[in-house]
């Protein structure tokens, strides 16, 4: 017992020990310090310090204090910072989450001395900042921003005497390539699925709009459930796997495309990136998105987006957010990490298109629309309709009217 | 004569039970030490294999040099070294007092220790870390500890075990003149012994791989313990497998070692003829 | 002298006590009473937890909780884990009476049987996920060899929660090997004296003897571990089946609260969980000591 009470004893000390080195050196009364959280991984925390070492010899009155915060978690940790109104002055939050910040007055909007409305809408393309106003403001700045690309496994292809070069430039020539390329046992079993396609709102989005359909109306409500192109394409989009040509019980779709089991994919350029590591003998193309005309290659954009909480100095935090969407940070995120770019004048910048796939990421941009499902329980909600869709016999309108319910009422939960 | 030859059959066909049982449920653990040696790629295959293809140490020395991994064991091992201690001496004197004494409001203290575990955590962890944020404790090792520093599962377990220790013993020692605080040092401490190592152990692996309540609670670098830092080794479209398996088996090493060391304490009771 | 020291310890032993379970009750009110008694009044506001606005809403969150058929659907799938309570205690028990015994390499098999407590969950999780894959995974693999039927495990609404009952039997049988080990430490003795003079076989004995014996192993098992089904989580988050077939009622406040951003809600419906639990535990400890007796 009295062993334990010292040793007890001696814990405490140390801790009281650490407990005293907390205290910070006061900080120099001129600069400004600009808490930072982001969402990152150890893989790229080193790229994000390189850029804050160049913002604070650029602008040497502001000092960046970063935190790297796993993605997984992001959430978990922010939310209680912002209820007790202790959230860094920059911060990184998915693009879907900006107008309910800005509803709960928990984030403030960028300081048009420093970044103008005029010059973003110049500058920037419009499917990556539109989704960042609140009441004709602009809340933040958009990054690590996807599209919705096209993927084949080009040995596959060749085997089914498909052009695995060019890939399928339609929807009409997608199907039929995606048929062609299932194959089952005597059986019946599958052994190879063509497509593997589970209505992940990113690419059913792009797919509706291109059939002319609608997902939101202007005032971004739900309303695919009432038009009936929508619901036709929504049929027309699941025909494929309904028909026992792709289910998740066969394979997980990216494990599956990895693996060699599945041969088409529509997904995030960031995957190029992906597969490099995970997969790296697996020969396959990539194309932008098929189009119902073969030419409107309409795609689709998410994003997370840098935002300042309503606490932060204004324009100091507004010109770190400027610095990071700049045309120099981006450049250094697509030549080193394959990221998107938004800024207009590197979409034609041909030192960034060295690589063929990113290339063609890259240009997968200029066309396509703001994705309006980007937060963690809207998409939820949505891959559990589309999993319903598949999975039993509900009727596709049924299942659509019950998730824009879903989604409205999350839309409009009051805070 | 008979009779021993039977217990020696018995003992190795119960030999061999063991062996396979062992394997089988190890499997995993067996499968996650073995992975930390493999490529990025090997664990995608549609059928994984068990053996790495090359034994290479890369996971290992990217974790170490790149990561700086080991670094963090020094939280870790505080936080958890200062939360077992404070544990054992917090559930022992509780469990005593719950065990072996009659006194006013002991249902209710008991039920109100019980529904500390009642609630989902999910209520009550941001209350608690404004509680923390209103002392200055984020982002202090204080308040990285304090949050762990009993469970109320093993007061419960310490008063369960300790009515088994016979109420004769105690009151014989009272009646010689012992204070109670004697009786608890050197009677009660050294009969719960297994009581002891379980509540250790288990204690331990909690602390040693307490995720929620860091997560929150450290912001800079200097307090990041262990299961932070492997939360660290994936990302929104990329998982690094490999570097994940090889720092869950050098996290796994302090523990393990706790493990053996206080199984000891459970010495093989019964001769096999005993329980079949 | 003798009668004044005699008076001392008769009021020494009326707050003794007191001393002996201040720590305790100290500690759980700082650390978990006083965040509950905070999060009581969050249920009656619509507090997102996105900013300190909040207003309060009185008994809204109750109401709508009452007709919430996502709610009490989580409550009944996490009903379906009690099943996990008396396997894992079997299994536990059953491991810890194979290794009680004085074969050669015992402490050695301890450590692999308890090697699932100490596998990493996330390591573990990616395992299980290709065991439990119906195509091409290693569980359906074997019952192919014997001809068995095969299964969709995780991946099949029917079948995930037995599937993530399974996971989690195998990842926690050895801490209730453990609680059984101490257990058999104090009853080691006593059993084996006893079963030599009656001359009672191993199963006889066991039954009549260790069972019983074990008992203050059991009473603590099966509560912590029916409190743990309440609040399984974790496992559910991980292996998630399709269509919320393993959506808990954890699981459910956790997207409320964190996903959706109705932390009022959230609590609301933590609470009624609360006081569910609380009646349970109340009645089963009721139950036990008459059993006691």
């Amino acid at each position: 017992m009295k062993k334990l009470l010292s040793v007890l004893l001696v814990a405490l000390m140390v801790v009281s020990l650490f407990a005293n080195g907390t205290s910070e050196a006061p900080a120099e009364p001129e600069t400004t310090t600009i808490r930072y959280w982001q969402h990152s991984s150890a893989a790229r925390d080193a790229m994000m310090e390189r850029i804050i070492a160049m913002f604070e010899e650029k602008y040497p009155q502001y000092k960046v204090e970063a935190e790297f915060i796993p993605e997984a978690d992001y959430n978990q940790k922010l939310i209680p910072a912002l209820a007790t109104d202790t959230a860094p002055d920059v911060f990184q939050i998915q693009q879907g989450m900006v107008a309910k910040l800005a509803e709960a007055c928990a984030i403030q909007p960028l300081d048009t001395s420093v970044m103008s409305p005029e010059d973003i809408a110049k500058n920037k393309v419009s499917s990556a900042v539109d989704g960042l106003k609140y009441d004709g403001e602009y809340y933040g700045m958009p990054t690590d921003t996807q599209t919705i690309i096209l993927m084949w496994n080009k040995d596959h292809a060749r085997e089914a005497g498909l052009d695995a070069e060019n890939g399928p430039q339609t929807w009409d020539e997608f199907f039929d390539w995606a048929y062609k390329l299932t194959k089952k046992d005597a059986e019946g079993n599958l052994i190879q699925a063509g497509w593997g396609g589970k209505g992940y709102w990113c690419e059913v989005m792009p797919f509706v709009i291109q059939h002319g359909g609608k997902m939101n109306d202007e005032n971004g409500n739900f309303i695919f459930a009432d038009d009936p192109v929508t619901i036709a394409a929504v049929k027309e989009y699941f025909e494929f796997a309904k028909a026992g040509n792709y289910s998740e019980k066969f394979t997980k779709n990216w494990a599956g495309f990895r693996q060699g089991l599945v041969s088409i994919m529509l997904g995030h350029p960031a995957m190029i990136g992906n597969l490099v590591t995970t997969a790296p003998n697996l020969d396959y193309g990539v194309a932008l998105i098929p189009a119902v005309d073969g030419e409107n290659h309409l795609s689709c954009v998410s994003s997370w987006a840098y935002v300042m909480s309503s606490k932060a100095p204004s324009k100091a935090a507004t010109t770190f957010i400027d610095f990071l969407a700049s045309e120099e940070v981006e450049k250094m995120w697509t030549s080193e990490t394959g990221q998107l770019p938004v800024t207009k004048s590197l979409l034609n910048d041909d030192s960034l298109k060295t690589n063929p796939k990113i290339a063609i990421a890259i240009s997968s941009i200029e066309n396509s629309v703001v994705g309006t499902l980007q937060t963690g329980a809207m998409n939820k909600i949505w891959s559990n309709g589309m999993s319903r869709i598949m999975n039993t016999d509900e009727k596709v309108e049924d299942v659509l009217r019950d998730i824009q319910n879903q989604l409205n009422e999350e839309l409009h939960s009051e805070l | 004569m008979a009779n021993t030859t039977k217990k020696k059959t018995g003992h190795i066909v119960l030999f061999i039970v063991l062996c396979l049982l062992s394997v089988i449920i190890a499997f995993p653990f067996i499968w996650m030490v073995l992975s930390s040696f493999k490529k990025s790629e090997e664990f995608y295959y549609l059928v994984p294999k068990l053996l790495p293809e090359s034994f290479m140490l890369d996971n290992f020395k990217e974790l170490i040099g790149k990561w700086n991994f080991l670094s963090y064991y020094k939280n870790s091992i505080i936080v958890t070294t200062f939360q077992v201690l404070t544990n054992l001496v917090i559930v022992l004197l509780s469990g005593y007092g719950f065990a072996h004494y009659n006194f006013k409001g002991k249902s209710f203290f008991f039920i109100l220790i019980l529904s500390s575990t009642m609630i989902p955590w999910v209520a009550t962890i941001i209350p608690l870390y404004i509680l923390a944020n209103n002392l200055h404790l984020i982002d202090t090792m204080a308040g990285l500890m304090i949050p762990g520093m009993a469970n109320a599962f093993n007061i419960f377990l310490a008063r369960n075990f300790m009515t088994s220790i016979p109420t004769a013993y105690i009151e014989s020692a009272r009646l010689e003149g012992a204070s109670e605080k004697r009786i608890f040092a050197s009677i009660i401490l050294p009969s719960v012994k297994p009581l002891i190592s379980v509540i250790t152990i288990q204690k331990m692996i909690d602390s040693w791989n307490a995720f929620q309540w860091p997560l929150l609670c450290v912001n800079s670098e200097r307090l990041r313990t262990i299961p932070l830092a492997i939360a660290k080794l994936s990302s929104q479209y990329y998982d690094s497998y490999n570097l994940k398996m090889a720092a869950a088996t050098l996290a796994i090493i302090p523990v393990l070692i706790i493990y053996v060391i206080f199984q000891k304490n459970f010495v093989e009771g019964i001769s096999l003829s005993g329980v079949k | 002298m003798k009668n004044k020291s005699l008076r001392k310890g008769i009021n020494w032993m009326k707050v003794a006590p007191y001393f002996f379970i201040a720590p305790a009750v100290i500690y759980i009110i700082c650390v978990t009473i006083i965040p509950m008694i905070m999060a009581l009044p969050i249920s009656f506001t619509n507090w997102s937890a996105l900013s300190p606005r909040k207003k309060f809403v009185g008994l809204a969150n109750y109401k709508t909780l009452i007709h919430d058929k996502d709610f009490w659907s989580s409550m009944l799938v996490m009903a379906k884990f009690f099943i996990y309570v008396p396997l894992v205690m079997a299994a536990g028990l059953g491991a810890a009476l194979l290794l009680n015994t004085k074969t050669p390499g015992t402490k050695f098999f301890r450590v692999l049987f308890y090697a699932p407590v100490i596998t990493s969950t996330v390591a573990a999780a990616i395992l299980f996920e290709w065991f439990f894959q119906p195509t091409y995974g290693l569980f359906n693999a074997i019952l192919k060899f014997f001809h068995l039927p095969v299964s969709g495990w995780i991946y099949d609404a029917k079948s995930a929660v037995g599937s993530v009952i399974f996971f989690k039997v195998w990842k926690g049988f050895g801490a209730c090997m453990l609680i059984y080990l101490a257990g058999l430490q104090d009853v080691g003795g006593e059993i084996k004296e006893a079963s030599y003079v009656d001359g009672a076989s191993s199963w006889q004995s066991f039954w009549h003897i260790t069972f019983p014996l074990l008992k203050p192993s059991h009473t603590y098992l099966l509560l912590t571990n029916i409190i743990g089904v309440f609040m399984i989580f974790q496992e559910t988050y991980m292996l998630e089946g399709p269509l919320n077939s393993t959506r808990t009622v954890v699981n459910y406040i956790y997207e409320k609260g964190f996903e959706s951003f109705k932390m009022g809600y959230a609590s609301a419906m933590s609470f009624v969980l609360f006081l569910i639990i609380m009646v349970v535990t109340i009645i089963q400890q009721r139950a036990s000591k008459l059993d006691l007796t």
